[in-house]
Order: structure tokens, then C-alpha cells, then sequence
């Protein structure tokens, strides 16, 4: 559905000749049907990845497709099969209403918007009392609604979500997330860029994490969690002055302690494995008290992923 | 694109209606510049010239500026307001290119400011101050359109600076204070009447004054016009092209 191939992006710097790495190499394909999680830290290249396949930024190599049109040799025709919410709340017209907002962007695509399937829309939102209604006077998450009703009235397969979430209240969040998962099931294809986890865990069927302008991973969501829900463990040794010591040796770093009872957070490499860990443990006189698995979520996964 | 021009035209008649306020005070403020203009103009000359000719070519002058500065500075201030709210990227990531979403708001305007605003205003002025207008109102809407097209060109050049610079207001308003030369002077020579809107201003003053119709001018004159015209609109598109590349290159469209 969507392939971004071998993306790169240099920024100039600022009073510099130097460039600034935005997107450095990126590749990844979103699949018909599914909801794919672009996440990363500030300055990761999400951004930039979906605004270049929006068509706003013109990349310095690379290629992007949509359904097999070229956004760069084939604008018209790429950008007709997504629609996409940008800057969150702000990409709509404030003193226009809900309906006046969605029959002007999916005007300005050359669609007509029947005011039925418009009402339909923002009845499946549960925004339908709220279509005459300026755009203003909507809470943050009615205005987030709005958005996504704007991205249906232009009645694409694709929908493309930059910070969906952003700034919404846990009701609304948890909203959200039920509507994402609604259109998936109505067959939209969504490609979302976001920090939260929780959004992602809930909803992703794919997952790539970027970090300083790579994809560091790119897994189905529940892979990644069993690969690291395998890895994560709890271990709590009894230390000594001389074992604490010997553990920095080692390269372990950041416990929890309590009196001479160490707690440590593991997460095995691939090349690592538990017996190996409990061998060094004791090779160098580390009493270990127990050994748990720990429960993983998407929090971890990342933070371990773009770890400096 | 048909769709895109209806959906242009019902946005720009929502705004209208929705600040209005803001429209009312436009209005006002136009109004009250001219009488500023016309009076000064009177009490200037006194009563030892003939000012007839001169007061007529006055409202006429004004008004073909009007009609000018609303043309070129609505995309301009369109671009910026939309960067501002942060709307500028989802028209641009439209199938249809913001080009023509551009030309569609400029023709959406030049409908409702020009003719349901300007044309009345120019008789409005031209009541209050004791004048009569008798024109021809289809020789009138064709000065209007050819004269408008050459602003819209401008514009464009102006929406495309503004999608690199973001803040041109003051370069807005020096635009709108030189285009005063353009259309209140008279044009003596070709280079005057290649400036945009100088000829239509020129052949408009005709028509106010000696109720020339639009089969009565030279065919040079109606060469010189739409020549300008179509000139200035393609300049435009160029320049707002070069800068609208430019723009994405840098990744700065969305930002203010």
C-alpha cells in the first residue's frame, strides 16, 4: 500500500554549510489493511517521513509509492489515495463548523461530499450533534475527532495520522483508540506517527521505531514483545561492598537497593542467554536470591531501542 | 476541479460572513481613505481649476486600486493566516495543486470583493461626493477581469515569498503603496503601461470619463492589456513555483 523506499533527508544548518540528517536511509512498507506505528523520540525523522509521503517535503533520494504511484513522478495521482491529519487539532478551520470543514477539504480533493454519508461519518465518530457546531467551541478531543472525520469525508483507503494523540485526555485517548481500531476493521489502511505507547501497544499491528533519522526495528508489534518479554528479567542478588563493586566491573549499572539486596532489570541480548548470567553471577561470588520474568511493555521496548 | 473552485468559492463566502466584522470595518476603512483622498485632492486644487476630469479619474483610480490590492494581497495574507493555523500543508497535500487552489481563492475573491464589494463602493464614493457614474457595466467587468488577472499574478509572487519569509506584511504594504503609481497615475509611456493593472486603469479612466466602451478602444490598447495580464499570471505561477520547490526542499512550509 504504501513503500518508502531508501528515504533520505538533509536539512541545511542553520548559517552553516553543513547539513542536518533528518531521515537517513528508511525503508519500510505499510501492508493493505494494517495499522502501522511509526514512533521515536523528538528529532527521530517521523515528521519528516510522513510529510514526505504527504508530498510536502521533497526528499533528497529515495522513493516513495502509494499503491504504486510515485509521490514524487506521480503527485496527483499518489496523493489521491491517502488523506492525512497533520499538527494535530490545528489543521482545520477554526471559525468554519465540523461539515463546512469536511465538505471544503474533500472539495479541494474534487470530491463530493453527500451530507448523508457526511452525517454517517460523524455518527460512527459520535460527533454527529456537533456538525453544525465552529470548530472553536469543540474540546481537544472533539477537535481531534473533527480531524479524523475531515481525513474520512475524503474517502481514501489510506489515512495518515501525525501525533493523533497528542495532547488528549485519557478518556479521549482511550476513544481514540477504539475509533482507530473501528477503521481498521472497515479495511482503512493507517500509518500513524506518535509517542504513545500506550496508543501503540493498543492498536499496531506493525511497529517501527526510529531513532536519529533510522529505523532501528521494524516487527510485527506482538514479536517485538515476546522477543523482549522472553529477554526481561528481574534479578535480585545479596551483595556485598565487594560485590557491588564487582558488579560495575561488569558493566551492571542502575539497581535498586535495599540494605545488602540488590533489584536488577536484565534484558539479554540476542546473544545472551539466562545460564550465562547466572554463571558470571557466580563465578564471582554474587548470591543470587531470585530470578523473575518480567512483564514488558511498549514503554520498555522503546526506551531500550533508542537508548543513547 | 470544478469541485475545488465551488469548494474554494463556499470557503471564501463562509469567511466573509463569519468575520465580519473585520469585512464591515475593511469596508469602512476603504471609505474613509478615499474621502481622506478626494477632499485633500479638492482642497488642494481649489476652486481655480477644472477638477472635474481629475475627480473622476480620482474615483476611478481608487477603485482600480481596490480592486488591485485586494486581488494580490488576499493570497498573500491567505498563505500566512493559513501557516499560521497550521491548515497551509493540508491544502497542499491535496491532489490538486495549490496552485489552482490558489487561482480558485483569488477568483472566489475577485468575486466577492471586487464585484459585490468594489463595484459598489466606486458608486457609493462616487454618490457621496456629488459625482454620477454612467459606465458601461460590461466594458467595466472586462477592464475589471483583465486588470484583476495581472494583480493575481503579483499575488502569486507575493504568496510565493511569503512561503519562504512567513512574516512580509511590511513588504506587503510597501506592494500595496507603490501599486498607487500603477493605477491612479496616468500612463504616458509603454513602460508605464506594462506595469500590472497601469493599462486597465488607463483604459478605465476612459471609460469613466468618456464612456468609452470596450469595442471603442484601439486594438493595441486591448493587446497591451491582456498581453500584461497573461504576462504577470504566468510570471506569478513561475516564481510561486520556484518558491513553493524551495519551500519543500527546506521543509519550511508549514512553519511561521
Amino acid at each position: 500500500m504504501i513503500e518508502v523506499m531508501d528515504l533520505v533527508k538533509l536539512y541545511p544548518k542553520r548559517n552553516s554549510k553543513e547539513k542536518i540528517v533528518a531521515v537517513d536511509h528508511v525503508s519500510f512498507n505499510v501492508k493493505n489493511g494494517e495499522i502501522f506505528a511509526l514512533l521515536g523520540p523528538n528529532g527521530a525523522g517521523k515528521t519528516t517521513t510522513i510529510k514526505s509521503i504527504c508530498g510536502l517535503i521533497v526528499p533528497d533520494s529515495g522513493e516513495i509509492k502509494i499503491k504504486g504511484f510515485s509521490v514524487l513522478k506521480e503527485r496527483s495521482k499518489a496523493l489521491s489515495q491517502i488523506s492525512a491529519v497533520l499538527e494535530g487539532n490545528r489543521n482545520l478551520y477554526w471559525r468554519m463548523s465540523v461539515l463546512e470543514n469536511m465538505r471544503y477539504f474533500a472539495g479541494i480533493r474534487g470530491k463530493k461530499l453527500n451530507k448523508w454519508n457526511a452525517l454517517e461519518i460523524l455518527e460512527n465518530l459520535g460527533l454527529k450533534e456537533k456538525a453544525n457546531q465552529l470548530v472553536h467551541s469543540l474540546s481537544r478531543g472533539m477537535q481531534q475527532k473533527a480531524a479524523i472525520a475531515v481525513c474520512l469525508a475524503c474517502d481514501t483507503d489510506v489515512l495518515l495520522l501525525d501525533e493523533p494523540t497528542l495532547g488528549l485526555d485519557v478518556h479521549s485517548a482511550v476513544e481514540f483508540r477504539s475509533i482507530l481500531r473501528s477503521l481498521k476493521e472497515k479495511g482503512k489502511t493507517i500509518l500513524l506517527s506518535t509517542h504513545d505507547m500506550n496508543l501503540v501497544e493498543a492498536v499496531a499491528d506493525r511497529v517501527a521505531i526510529m531513532n536519529k533519522g533510522r529505523i532501528v526495528v521494524c516487527e510485527e508489534k506482538q514479536k517485538l514483545i515476546d522477543v523482549f518479554t522472553a529477554r526481561a528479567y528481574k534479578i535480585r542478588l545479596v551483595c556485598s561492598e565487594e560485590s557491588k563493586k564487582r558488579l560495575k566491573e561488569l558493566g551492571f549499572n542502575g539497581w535498586n537497593e535495599n540494605g545488602n539486596l540488590i533489584e536488577l532489570q536484565v534484558n539479554l541480548t540476542s546473544s545472551q542467554r539466562l545460564y550465562d548470567l547466572i554463571d558470571t553471577f557466580r563465578s564471582n561470588n554474587i548470591e543470587i536470591e531470585s530470578i523473575e520474568k518480567e512483564m514488558v511493555n511498549f514503554e520498555k521496548i522503546f526506551i531500550s531501542y533508542t537508548r543513547e | 476541479m470544478w469541485r475545488a473552485f465551488l469548494a474554494n468559492l463556499e470557503k471564501t463566502f463562509i469567511e466573509i460572513k463569519r468575520y465580519y466584522f473585520n469585512s464591515i470595518s475593511g469596508v469602512a476603512t476603504l471609505l474613509i481613505f478615499f474621502y481622506l483622498l478626494f477632499f485633500g485632492v479638492k482642497a488642494v486644487g481649489g476652486p481655480s481649476i477644472s477638477l472635474s476630469s481629475t475627480l473622476d479619474g480620482i474615483i476611478v483610480g481608487y477603485f482600480m486600486w481596490i480592486v488591485f490590492i485586494f486581488s494580490f494581497e488576499g493570497v498573500a495574507w491567505g498563505i500566512i493566516e493559513e501557516a499560521q493555523r497550521g491548515t497551509l500543508e493540508q491544502v497542499f497535500a491535496s491532489p490538486i495543486a495549490f496552485e489552482y487552489q490558489m487561482l480558485f481563492r483569488m477568483v472566489s475573491e475577485f468575486l466577492f470583493n471586487n464585484v459585490l464589494l468594489a463595484l459598489p463602493l466606486m458608486y457609493l464614493a462616487a454618490f457621496t461626493t456629488g459625482r454620477k457614474i454612467g459606465f458601461d457595466l460590461a466594458t467595466l467587468l472586462y477592464l475589471m477581469i483583465g486588470g484583476t488577472v495581472s494583480a493575481l499574478g503579483i499575488g502569486m509572487i507575493l504568496g510565493g515569498i511569503a512561503l519562504i519569509f512567513k512574516r512580509i506584511s511590511s513588504f506587503i504594504q510597501v506592494v500595496t503603496f507603490g501599486s498607487l503609481s500603477f493605477t491612479m497615475f496616468e500612463t504616458h509611456s509603454l513602460w508605464h503601461r506594462l506595469l500590472p493593472m497601469s493599462q486597465a486603469s488607463s483604459m478605465m479612466k476612459a471609460l469613466a470619463i468618456n464612456n468609452t466602451k470596450f469595442y471603442q478602444f484601439q486594438f493595441c490598447d486591448h493587446v497591451v492589456l491582456w498581453l500584461v495580464a497573461i504576462g504577470y499570471l504566468l510570471i506569478g505561477f513561475i516564481v510561486f513555483r520556484v518558491f513553493e520547490r524551495r519551500a519543500m526542499v527546506v521543509g519550511s512550509l508549514s512553519q511561521y
